[in-house]
């Protein structure tokens, strides 16, 4: 069965988010969509589906401490699955102060929802106007940034080149892989948006692969997240490098708040793809490495207290 | 995929999912689908087809005069009479009817709607509210008592007095459905960590049930309604609730034969000691309690959602994700 693609739409109060929804449930684009808001008032679609919920975040009992999931959204997933008429795609709309964890961490943790649904991106709506200003005063700001897959920096008719400019470095500085759409009012191509299958990270880190090998980092923002990237040549033990992941996120998952990679692990043809939410881990062998492909591995943290010494270590540590 | 195989029986197919499935006592069997529909079946012959709700239906369960009563994410819940048609008795737009509770003694009948619970008594409405989303309810044996999950425990609440403050059995994280026990001492949830947690009535004492490998989406009484036979693990688990203090401190029962797969619902027989099971990899079988040889009625099904036996034990009902439907004889 295939599983329904999921995009979470963060953003800050005011960022074009509402905007954006708008367009996808007005736009004659032909397909099937679901959103899933915190509250929309009364708005007639005609081929699309809007749910109200509130967001009502749990804690697990297993001993994880950052693993708070959206219990409203495994039941309402579920309950959208039980539907005749099957969904193209399925938006969920956060409130413009939420944490984006609990929502994407809901992804990895429920059996039910990942047979039926996968997370198709985290994509943030930044106010390319008042985003600076947003990043001194709110935390959630900064995290909705680092935590994106894909980024639409809205309003670029509002700020000059060179706000522009600064705007985007202050962006790279939270989150160096995430593709960065420009928009006025969220003029977009929905294609370029849903389904992206943003997660299949191969293509993600081939974009931009100039931004993994920068290895400054200018720290203009004042923010504590920023990310560290890490890369080989030399192929890897499969068994080290998962061990070495799950230990680090155990002990600092709470501070990552994102890791992907592309790993070339010996033996294998095929390229190692994963990726992490805090502590929850997920990956698979994907794409076979084609001949003349150079290969490499390659790792991107996104978090607060980073240690790029002990990283470059742990990551040294597991060439096979 | 392999076709679906029954070993003594009829299906059908209704090209929506099939969400749960239910007799009245007269034995009218039915099902409610992802299309809205439900579709009322006596024997072999293809169900009668009635358009209810606008979008899924949610939940099913026998209306305590006549008919079935059907909950759905259009908001309503809905008596419909197989030849009669619907009757709207309650609704509320943008809330989704997923969970119904139906009291024998006093015919009073309850629904979650959003964060609220509303029991229906004739005309007359009550509504609990919670601090987060009502997942499920649960009369006491008597009609009494309402009980509600919801995250953080279980409230109870009085079916006849509208002021009043729930009690409340708490227990840290999102409580998923309920039952209570037959003879009215304990309410057992279901967890989002596949546990079961119960409660001893009248001191809140907590017992814990855990050790499953998946979320328990099953749990359901054996006839005399003194083991909780429950779904989330490769064989049945059943859980004896005999005397002062449930199943706290007993070794539970296994049933049914070892399969490399998850129990996703079980039924149980009205009169004898019967288990059913419809397993992860399409399988059903049935296995008397305490006799080891199950008798395998089904293989190759699609995800199964729902099972259930007749009311003289005759038939046992199969629902499925994907629309596939049967009617296994089970004498």
């Amino acid at each position: 069965m295939s599983q329904v693609p999921v995009t979470v739409l963060t953003g800050f109060l005011g960022a074009g988010k509402t905007t954006l929804l708008n367009r996808i449930l007005t736009e004659n684009h032909g397909k099937k969509y679901a959103v899933i808001v915190n509250e929309f008032g009364e708005i007639g679609i005609d081929n699309d589906l809007v749910v109200d919920t509130d967001e009502e975040v749990f804690e697990m009992n297993n001993g994880c401490i950052c693993c708070t999931v959206r219990g409203d959204l495994i039941r309402i997933l579920s309950g959208l699955m039980k539907r005749k008429d099957k969904f193209d795609a399925i938006l969920v709309e956060t409130t413009g102060l939420a944490d984006p964890s609990p929502v994407v961490q809901t992804f990895f943790v429920d059996d039910d929802v990942k047979e039926k649904t996968r997370l198709d991106s985290v994509t943030t709506v930044v106010d390319a106007k008042h985003i600076l200003l947003r990043l001194k005063d709110a935390r959630e700001a900064e995290e909705q940034i680092a935590f994106a897959d894909q980024i639409i920096l809205n309003k670029t008719d509002l700020v000059t080149k060179e706000e522009l400019a600064r705007v985007e470095k202050a962006i790279r500085a939270l989150n160096p892989i995430a593709p960065i759409h420009h928009t006025h009012r969220c003029e977009i191509d929905l294609e370029k948006v849903l389904g992206r299958n943003a997660f299949d990270l191969s293509r993600a880190l081939e974009l931009e692969p100039h931004l993994l090998d920068d290895e400054g980092h200018e720290h203009e923002h004042e923010s504590d997240i920023r990310s560290v990237s890490l890369s080989s040549s030399l192929p890897l033990n499969a068994e080290k490098v998962t061990a070495w992941l799950q230990a680090l996120l155990q002990q600092q998952g709470q501070n990552i708040l994102r890791t992907k990679g592309i790993l070339d692990i010996k033996g294998r043809e095929e390229r190692l793809v994963f990726q992490a939410v805090h502590m929850v881990m997920e990956g698979d062998f994907q794409s076979p490495w084609k001949d003349g492909d150079k290969r490499y591995s390659r790792i991107v943290f996104i978090g607060r207290n980073l240690d790029d010494d002990e990283l470059q270590r742990g990551f040294a540590g597991c060439v096979a | 995929m392999a076709e679906p195989k029954l070993t003594n029986g009829t299906s059908w197919q209704f090209g929506a999912p099939v969400v749960a499935v239910a007799f009245d006592e007269d034995g009218v069997g039915a099902f409610a689908c992802g299309d809205g529909t439900l579709r009322f079946f006596a024997d072999e012959r293809e169900p009668k087809v009635v358009e209810v709700h606008k979008g899924a239906a949610l939940s099913l369960a026998v209306h305590p005069e006549d008919g079935f009563l059907s909950g759905g994410d259009d908001g309503r819940l809905v008596r419909t009479l197989p030849g009669e048609g619907s009757t709207d008795i309650f609704t509320q737009k943008g809330k989704w009817i997923e969970s119904i509770a139906v009291s024998e003694a006093t015919g009073l009948i309850a629904c979650t709607a959003g964060k609220d619970a509303v029991v229906l008594d004739g005309s007359q409405q009550m509504r609990f509210s919670h601090a987060t989303t009502a997942t499920g309810v649960a009369f006491d044996p008597k009609g009494r008592r309402l009980a509600v999950s919801h995250y953080n425990g279980v409230s109870l609440w009085w079916t006849k007095s509208a002021a009043q403050t729930a009690t409340v059995l708490n227990w840290k994280g999102s409580h998923l459905g309920l039952v209570w026990s037959p003879d009215g001492k304990f309410v057992v949830s279901t967890m989002q960590e596949s546990a079961l947690h119960g409660w001893r009535v009248e001191d809140a004492a907590d017992m814990r049930m855990s050790g499953y490998p998946s979320k328990i989406k099953s749990f359901v009484w054996e006839h005399r309604g003194k083991v909780l036979m429950t779904g989330g693990a490769s064989r049945v688990v059943g859980w004896p609730f005999t005397g002062r203090s449930g199943p706290m401190g007993k070794e539970p029962l296994e049933i049914g034969p070892e399969r490399d797969a998850i129990v996703n619902v079980v039924a149980t027989h009205p009169e004898f000691d019967l288990v059913a099971a419809g397993m992860s990899d399409g399988a059903v079988w049935m296995e008397f309690i305490g006799e080891s040889g199950a008798n395998i009625v089904a293989l190759d099904l699609p995800k199964i959602s729902c099972l259930t036996f007749s009311p003289d034990g005759s038939k046992l009902a199969i629902g499925t994700e994907d629309g596939y439907a049967a009617l296994i004889d089970a004498a």
